[in-house]
């Protein structure tokens, strides 16, 4: 009985924390983009493209040398912008990094990928050899990922997230897709906040057996009520819309100004980028 | 006798699959004047404003505003739809509807944008409403990290930089600290004193004193039990009692227990 | 199911970005002939709905618990034009502000999980459910069956993705650029990952929300149709 009630408990807490994290996140990133550093201070619009320039030159550099040393360069960028290192690393390098290299664990070894050996041991009566082709390739894997989630994260993490979605509008997307876009990221905290208090009600009432069926129709119970506030909701700011103006094609703001820093950063990016690239074909 | 702004006739309307919201309406709103429509809940008040904003529409009867009836196939067309709805602001109750951009500034802009105003006016509104609402500090801000008061601000705000003839204002001191109903209050009158037509949809008694003249109040029937000045229905007890409007509580003074209906103007012995 | 950046080349990425672009096209007209001006807040609060489907944990046989894409039931509630837009909201967000799959791999990422997903989970839904009634049990199972058929196909797409990077991206002397495990690994430990285990968070999330939504008669949009 009580551990049926301990696993309830369990996914309560990780559905609400799931959501708590969400909302925590979201206000620690808006404090980040409001300090005072390096990046915080350049135009969305040339800080976007110059991270989407290193972004692919990241992905596509068959270099680990060289894709590390676009990490290293996003590193001091951390450190100019005055992001806590600390946290920083933590919220890069432990998920997605970590994820991919228990994945790519395997073809360390020379079953997987056979070549040159660097080093084996003996374990559960098995030689295991791992290779230096299979170093090689779980290294650039690994270090590709690591620098690519670091760069979007850091790009995220200095700019204010309304006007990083405004920032789409350079890319040939459609206002009407910007819009729908920036008022999605408005409610995702409302919902958020309900889950929230929807799980906060559930753990409160103590006492239930819960087996996972029980936990199922509890989480399909909540979902079923978010939609029905959904189509609600929907409605009612359809017509909050309708009431200033709204006709179908939005007029929104441009908020954007561009000064000779921006311009000289997005060329010190561009170079270094077609630099890499250079580098990369010679070696 | 100032011009006619609204002309409401016998309106009924039923929100789909449900009961019946207003059953058979009629009012008669002059430029400049402040009205309150108050009753209990779910007597219609939030269902009228929405009929004069043209959001929704009668199944009978009909509205006019500014002499044209108010069809929704009138308002399909841009033009018409700008023309009526820049001289028309509603406050909804519920300010998480009314702001659905992701920054405060973004919210305020919205209207004026909308509208066709230039972008370097729009910006100059969005200071000049700043001050008035005291909302500088705010602009930046994702609406979901204002408290309730501010969000009201903001949305009046949103609303302010449209810079309306007429505001409609829809349960607009519901759930808000003294100082800033009083702060709303204030703005409702100076927006009165400056020519504009106020309509506050509320059942909060206390506000009515200063911002409204006339007073019509909403009964279960969903039609409008009694109209007249906001002095003579305060004091029709009875009829506020019946309407569900006021309460009678019993509280202790002085170690005396006494029972009484609890009126804004009540003076205790 | 979401792919980070670097599992799937600059080729790979580019090739499901312009896969997708006639799909928004046609997504976007197809919304606009159904929804027309409610379409930005009927998308916009389907996407965030979308967004928050992927955050509850939904608790399975064996103690442990699962995340659903949700995408099928988006595409049941909104239609699968719809659901298109609104899934690919949710993940741009997702990828652009949360860093929760790449940016570079929004292409295959809205494929898989904002085309592939939906289409194929509604119309096993529409097949299986042919025209019983709105409230019928038989709309739960069809729910079901098409929320487990499209997400296993998704992750049949998924695994082709990552099982094709090391034949077509490798250097010189064979050594994989990105994704490193071939079609043979990587196609069957996704789809048999999904059909055992992820695909029944899929079933159990859309399946018992249409149950209860059926009872509290909700409004189901199916493409502009209430």
């Amino acid at each position: 009985m009580s551990n049926a009630l301990h696993k309830k408990r369990d996914f309560i807490e990780r559905s609400m924390l799931s959501a708590l994290a969400f909302l925590k996140d979201a206000t620690l990133s808006e404090e980040c983009a409001n300090r005072k550093g390096f990046l915080q201070s350049l135009d969305p619009r040339f800080k976007t493209i110059s991270f989407l320039a290193f972004l692919v030159t990241a992905v596509s550099l068959k270099s680990a040398v060289l894709i590390g040393s676009l990490y290293g360069l996003c590193l001091l960028l951390v450190f100019f912008s005055r992001i806590p290192l600390n946290y920083f690393l933590t919220r890069t390098l432990l998920f997605i990094p970590l994820f991919s290299l228990c994945i790519v664990l395997p073809t360390l070894f020379s079953m997987v990928t056979p070549g040159e050996p660097v080093w084996s041991f003996h374990v559960l009566g098995i030689n295991a050899i791992i290779t230096r082709p299979g170093v090689d390739g779980a290294l650039l894997f690994v270090v590709r990922i690591a620098t690519s989630v670091s760069l979007v994260v850091l790009l995220s993490l200095t700019t204010r997230h309304s006007e990083l979605l405004k920032v789409l509008r350079l890319f040939g997307v459609p206002q009407l897709f910007v819009l729908t876009v920036s008022m999605c990221y408005r409610y995702l905290y409302l919902f958020a906040t309900m889950v929230e208090n929807i799980f906060t009600a559930l753990k409160s009432r103590v006492g239930m057996v819960s087996r996972h069926q029980h936990g199922q129709n509890i989480v399909a119970w909540n979902i079923a009520n978010t939609w029905n506030r959904t189509t609600q909701m929907s409605e009612e700011v359809y017509m909050a819309m309708l009431s200033r103006g709204y006709t179908g094609e939005p007029q929104l703001l441009s908020e954007f100004h561009a000064t000779l820093k921006d311009w000289f950063w997005l060329l010190c990016a561009l170079i270094i980028c077609a630099g890499l690239f250079y580098r990369g074909h010679t070696l | 006798m100032s011009a006619i702004i609204f002309e409401v006739k016998d309106v009924q309307y039923s929100y789909p699959g449900k009961f019946p919201a207003l059953c058979g309406v009629d009012m008669t709103i002059r430029s400049g004047e402040k009205i309150a429509v108050i009753g209990a809940n779910g007597t219609g008040k939030s269902t009228l404003l929405h009929l004069l904003d043209g959001l929704i529409f009668p199944h009978q009867g009909q509205v006019t505003a500014f002499g044209e009836r108010l069809l929704e196939n009138s308002l399909f067309d841009e033009k018409a739809a700008h023309h009526f709805r820049r001289r028309v602001g509603l406050v909804f109750q519920n300010a998480d509807i009314q702001l659905f951009c992701p920054s405060v500034r973004e919210d305020i802009a919205f209207g004026p944008l909308q509208f066709g105003v230039e972008e370097e006016e729009v910006n100059r509104r969005i200071m000049d409403v700043a001050q008035v609402l005291d909302i500088h500090h705010l602009l930046d801000r994702v609406p979901h990290q204002l408290s309730i008061g501010e969000k009201k601000r903001v949305a009046i705000a949103s609303v302010l930089a449209i810079d309306p003839d007429v505001y409609l204002f829809d349960e607009p001191t519901a759930g808000l600290d003294p100082l800033t109903v009083r702060h709303i209050i204030d703005f409702m009158v100076n927006a009165n004193r400056r020519g504009k037509t106020i309509i506050t949809a509320t059942h909060d008694l206390h506000i009515i004193g200063e911002i409204a003249d006339t007073v019509y109040v909403f009964g279960r029937n969903k039609r409008i039990v009694r109209g007249g000045s906001s002095e003579s229905v305060l004091n029709d007890r009875a009829l506020l009692e019946s309407n569900n409007l006021i309460h009678i509580h019993q509280h202790h003074h002085d170690g005396k227990e006494h029972v009484h209906q609890h009126l804004p103007l009540e003076q205790h012995d | 199911m979401h792919i980070p950046d670097g599992y799937l080349s600059p080729a790979t990425c580019g090739v499901f970005g312009a896969a997708m672009i006639p799909i928004w096209s046609a997504a976007s007209r197809k919304v606009k002939k159904t929804l027309s001006v409610r379409q930005v807040p009927y998308l916009a609060i389907g996407a965030a709905f979308s967004f928050v489907i992927m955050m509850f944990n939904v608790p399975i046989p064996g103690g442990s618990t699962g995340h659903a894409v949700g995408g099928v039931l988006v595409a049941i509630l909104l239609g699968p034009w719809a659901a298109c837009i609104a899934l690919t909201v949710a993940l741009v967000i997702q990828a652009l502000l949360f860093g929760d799959g790449g940016i570079t791999a929004i292409g295959a990422n809205c494929f898989n999980m904002a085309f592939v997903l939906p289409f194929t989970g509604y119309y096993v839904y529409r097949l299986i459910s042919s025209n019983s009634p709105a409230g019928s049990r038989r709309r739960v199972i069809a729910a079901g069956a098409g929320a487990y058929v499209g997400i296993c196909v998704a992750a049949l797409c998924a695994g082709i993705e990552f099982g094709l990077q090391p034949l077509l991206y490798h250097t010189a002397n064979g050594q994989a650029l990105y994704s490193p495990y071939g079609l043979n690994v990587a196609v069957p430990s996704m789809v048999l990952g999904h059909l055992v285990v992820i695909g029944w968070v899929e079933v159990l999330v859309t399946a018992l929300v249409v149950k209860y939504l059926q009872k509290q008669d909700a409004v189901f949009f199916e493409g502009g149709r209430s």
